[in-house]
């Protein structure tokens, strides 16, 4: 005689048992829980050894560390990162983690999950980054002789669902430019920029926003997307390793370091979201720092750029 | 690795090493009581998650307690609840299956699990009216074969309030299982249970 318990057990009975890839994730999760259990404190920067830089893809290490699966594959296909040696076990544990937590900010900053979130940046600037208002979106560099630009003390962005608005100021707060860019159905966009310097604004339609080609380079351009755009554009270049934990605005926070176009990211282990990054704009670091902010009608309102009136309309910068 | 299978046996789990060895010992069935609660997809990242969360907090893990096992499906049941409206469609889908087995001629011998299967659609419906209190208790029972010892651990509980539950839980499986006759492997009496509407189909 059998009982209801033993229907119970045959029930489902044929579910197969944990595949390659769910082992995988599994171990990946109790790498993260192990990294998060560093002790906090900076740590210095590894130097290369001399001699070439051997390349490696996340990819394929995680696969020899049987560790991450395609999920990082799928997510940044052509991320890299470059070591100086083989891998001894140690390090490949290093990579795997490093996969995974690359893996996990792509994720928490990609489209989906940020559709119901306000990314809100602020970033402090040096005297010696200018900020140049384009098409594409705001271009940061080092100024030199007379680069065309604007000065400012700090910048302030605000995203939300392909709509971003980056606002510059002056260290007594004086507002030097707005640029917006607002998504247009069909995956173009229009941006609209006032320079309160100059009392000018500008239009421009632009088509569907380009997938940044280069990483690294003298400047950085925070584009269509506003800063999740841009983080996952950079993670996705490769080049970065975690380097321990640090304690960032009261987060306990996962530091990843080495990239070209941001020197310094420290995400909140609890989201993976930023909660700041150091830019690598020629020999400068501006700091940003990050609020994930609810979608409050007071909120969105800051995406919208309006123009005083009285200024003057002039072509857009091509 | 014999150290570490002792260890693992003993419920030692603080050294990372034996967290390990603990590991690949429950991962698997600890995946699969998840996958069969809430099914493959959602189950890869509740059992990573499940092992993650046993990691931070093996340093809060007594055997004195309870058993490792109780503890590691204790995490598991807490991450499933989180996910009761993918587990009630699971089910709601499973009980309107309709299986598709030949039954050869002179079904009174046909095998247990041909049956079961056959019983699969009422068996779920009966499992989506338990509430999760009882839900959980009774598939820690007959899934993760956990004693009402080890439930109790498991979800925080008294081992008299593991066993009421129990106990109701498979009562009312039992109302909803009807006219099952548990001796026979048939459905008594006139009307349509499950296996006499699979054999009418066939």
């Amino acid at each position: 005689m059998i009982d209801e318990i033993g229907l119970l057990q045959l029930f489902r009975d044929e579910m197969p048992g944990p595949s390659t890839d769910a082992w995988a994730r599994a171990r990946s999760a109790i790498a993260a829980a192990r990294l998060e259990e560093e002790p906090a404190g900076p740590r210095r920067r590894r130097r290369p050894w001399p001699g070439r830089p051997r390349l490696l893809s996340i990819a394929g290490v995680a696969v020899a560390a049987a560790a991450v699966g395609g999920l990082l594959a799928v997510l940044f296909p052509t991320t890299s990162v470059t070591v100086t040696r083989a891998p001894s076990a140690a390090s490949a544990q290093h990579l795997q983690e490093t996969a995974y937590v690359v893996s996990r900010v792509g994720q928490a900053l990609s489209e989906p999950a940020q559709r119901n979130a306000v990314p809100y940046a602020r970033t402090v600037l040096h005297s010696d980054v200018i900020l140049t208002p384009m098409p594409s979106g705001v271009r940061l560099q080092v100024r030199a002789g007379a680069s065309p630009g604007w000065g400012a003390s700090s910048m302030v962005s605000w995203s939300y669902r392909g709509a971003d608005k980056i606002s510059a100021f002056t260290a007594t707060g004086q507002r030097v430019l707005d640029v917006g860019t607002t998504p247009a159905p069909g995956g173009g966009g229009v941006t609209v920029a006032v320079v309160y310097r100059g009392a000018t604004w500008w239009r421009a339609a632009t088509g569907p926003p380009p997938v940044p080609a280069r990483c690294g380079g003298p400047n950085v351009i925070i584009g269509h997307g506003g800063w999740p755009t841009f983080i996952r554009h950079q993670l996705g270049c490769g080049g970065y390793m975690t380097a321990g934990r640090q304690r960032v605005d009261g987060v306990n926070a996962i530091k990843i370091t080495g990239g070209e176009g941001l020197a310094v990211l420290w995400v909140d282990p609890a989201t993976y979201l930023p909660v700041r990054v150091l830019l690598a704009i020629g020999d400068q670091r501006p700091q940003t720092d990050f609020r994930w902010l609810s979608t409050t009608p007071a909120n969105l309102a800051q995406l919208r750029v309006p123009v005083p009136v009285g200024f003057r309309q002039v072509p857009p910068p091509l | 690795m014999e150290d570490e299978r002792s260890a693992a046996a003993e419920g030692r789990i603080a050294d990372p090493q034996d967290f390990e060895a603990a590991f690949r010992d429950h991962f698997p069935p600890v995946y699969r009581f998840i996958a069969r609660r809430v099914g493959p997809a959602i189950a890869e990242d509740l059992a990573a998650e499940t092992f993650a969360t046993a990691y931070r907090r093996r340093a809060l893990f007594e055997p004195a307690r309870g058993s490792l096992r109780s503890w590691l499906y204790g995490i598991a049941t807490n991450l499933v609840r989180n996910h009761w409206r993918a587990e009630q469609h699971l089910l709601a889908l499973d009980s309107r299956l309709v299986p598709e087995i030949d039954l050869p001629d002179g079904s009174d011998a046909a095998d247990q699990r041909v049956t079961a299967a056959l019983l699969a659609p009422r068996l779920a419906a009966a499992l989506q009216l338990l509430t999760r209190e009882q839900r959980d208790v009774l598939l820690l029972h007959a899934w993760a074969e956990l004693s009402h010892e080890e439930i109790a651990s498991a979800l925080g509980i008294g081992p008299g309030t593991a066993r009421s539950r129990l106990s109701r839980a498979r009562a009312s499986l039992r109302e909803q299982l009807g006219d099952f006759d548990f001796d026979l492997w048939v459905f008594d009496g006139p009307g349509a249970g499950p296996v006499r509407e699979g054999l009418a189909r066939d």
